[in-house]
């Protein structure tokens, strides 16, 4: 259970974005608290299963609600609790903060999960010239990846495609600056303080160290990675790749 | 009702209302660009209005019909053919198993919609006055209105009178994804790096050449750039269906004026 961190109060805010969207966010920063609180708050929305809000999108520092104007005006109506759009907006930010002084832990439980990852240099095709960058083995670039438990900030650029960090300063890669044409599917990168794997074959700027054999989306199993989930990678050999690539459980 | 593509086309699918809920694991809504003509198709054929159906961009597919039915094709005008001879828009259109369809040129807009059904619809007066009207928001000329997002405050000043006053236009950079706009450069006062988070259609992001590009049905569902307003639901079918080369300018709006204006033109198309 992950605790709510009441030491270090984060205030929400709130922005209507267009004319089908609420923007609610904190401070603007790559942080793990912060990121946290996202969770926290995103999750308390969500159990509130409100049928006009079509997505509730997580990010770095914000949650998004995308809503159906129609269905959002009847809720609106038959709550008898909000008297506009941003009356509820301000009403949920209240009744959170209410909420978070009740309970010492929450709903949002993250999922910890293990990525097995074969460093091996035809699919690690950047990670020598890092090692080299970096004045360190191939083999310590590898230990430090795996050391870390990293956090899903959030998912976006193509289906499935998680946001990871932080990155062990010691290893933090730029993205390249001209994007390569193909990457693999399961590929694994980082890209500054953030690492990351390609759900499927498409253009990409990561510096890619490795690779995974386990199908990160697919449209019926949807996402392996959920925003707020803990990962760990794992190095495996080739012939690990291999095995568990042709018997995917 | 049956239906085969004997020709495929640049850009052809089929399209519903979207497919929301899965956001938060990155996937893309897609649906209805123009879900004006989308829903006026389906109206004009009594199905229900969030009935998939084809979005046509040209050159088009040619369709080849494998069972008699009703069809209606809304949006632009590619001028439509059915065994070579010329068809209308809005209208309930018979066609027998083995007819052709293709278009030929497109006079006006950039999507067409066709919509099918096995069963023979009556041609209502209420729908007469929303073709007409559906029509006139369609391809008057008329300012793009948005709200202003969060890093509108963080533009110049220059930047804001550039994007109140003067004049952008399409650009052949412009998909299902998002339609990039050529105007005035614009910038932020300071170069502050933001951080990716939701976006929705008619969103306006601005690049870093200083050009602003709005996103359309298919965007990513997160996004970086610098977020200045997003679009009106109600002006974004009109967006669609701007060919590149189209001028366009903005206006500011306010949250009850666009909700009072989308719920205005829904009442119509479902009483």
């Amino acid at each position: 259970m992950l605790k709510i961190n009441k030491n270090e109060p984060q205030s929400w805010h709130f922005k209507a974005m267009g004319d089908h969207s609420l923007f609610f966010y904190l401070d603007e920063r790559m942080d793990e608290n912060i990121n946290t609180e996202v969770h926290h708050f995103s999750a308390f929305i969500r159990n509130k299963n409100i049928s006009a809000f079509k997505d509730i999108i997580p990010s770095y520092h914000a949650v998004t609600i995308v809503y159906a104007i129609d269905q959002l005006y009847a809720y609106l109506d038959s709550s008898k609790k909000y008297l506009s759009l941003l009356h509820l907006a301000e009403s949920f930010i209240e009744e959170y903060e209410i909420f978070k002084q009740q309970h010492t832990s929450f709903q949002y439980e993250p999922n910890n999960i293990e990525i097995p990852v074969c460093y091996h240099p035809t699919f690690g095709i950047d990670l020598a010239k890092i090692a080299a960058e970096k004045n360190k083995d191939v083999e310590e670039i590898i230990q430090i990846h795996c050391s870390k438990i990293y956090r899903v900030f959030c998912l976006g650029f193509m289906p499935g495609f998680a946001y990871m960090g932080e990155v062990d300063k010691s290893i933090q890669s730029p993205r390249h600056p001209k994007p390569r044409p193909f990457v693999d599917a399961g590929s694994v990168g980082i890209a500054g303080s953030q690492t990351g794997i390609y759900p499927s074959d498409s253009p990409g700027g990561w510096q890619i160290i490795g690779r995974t054999p386990l199908s990160v989306f697919d449209p019926i199993h949807l996402a392996l990675l959920n925003p707020g989930d803990l990962v760990r990678f794992r190095a495996i050999t080739k012939e690990e790749f291999d095995a568990i690539k042709n018997n995917p459980s | 009702m049956k239906i085969q593509i004997i020709k495929k086309g640049i850009a052809d699918s089929l399209q519903n209302t979207g497919n929301y809920g899965n956001q938060h694991i990155g996937v893309q809504v897609g649906g209805f660009m123009d879900y004006f003509s989308a829903q006026l198709a389906n109206k004009i054929l009594g199905n229900p209005l969030d009935k998939e159906l084809y979005e046509i961009h040209f050159p088009a597919s040619h369709f080849r019909f494998e069972e008699d039915g009703y069809i209606a094709i809304t949006g632009a005008n590619f001028v439509p053919v059915l065994n070579e001879k010329s068809i209308p828009l809005h209208e309930i259109i018979h066609v027998k198993k083995g007819d052709l369809l293709q278009f030929l040129k497109p006079m006006l807009g950039r999507i067409s919609y066709l919509a099918m059904s096995l069963n023979k619809p009556a041609l209502t007066l209420t729908n007469r006055k929303l073709i007409e009207k559906i029509d006139e928001l369609l391809f008057t000329p008329a300012p793009m209105r948005f709200i202003p997002g969060p890093a509108w405050n963080d533009l110049d000043t220059s930047s804001i009178q550039a994007i109140l006053h003067e004049p952008f236009q399409t650009t052949l950079q412009s998909n299902r994804m998002g339609f990039q706009l050529e105007g005035p450069a614009i910038k932020t006062i300071v170069s502050k790096s933001y951080l990716s988070a939701g976006v929705t259609r008619g969103t306006m992001q601005l690049l870093p050449n200083g050009q602003i590009i709005i996103l359309m049905a298919d965007h990513q569902t997160i996004g970086g750039y610098p977020n200045l307003g997003q679009i009106i639901l109600v002006d974004l079918p009109r967006l669609a269906q701007m060919v590149h080369h189209t001028p366009i300018h903005f206006s500011l709006c306010n949250l009850s004026m666009a909700h009072e204006q989308y719920q205005f033109i829904q009442a119509q198309f479902t009483s």
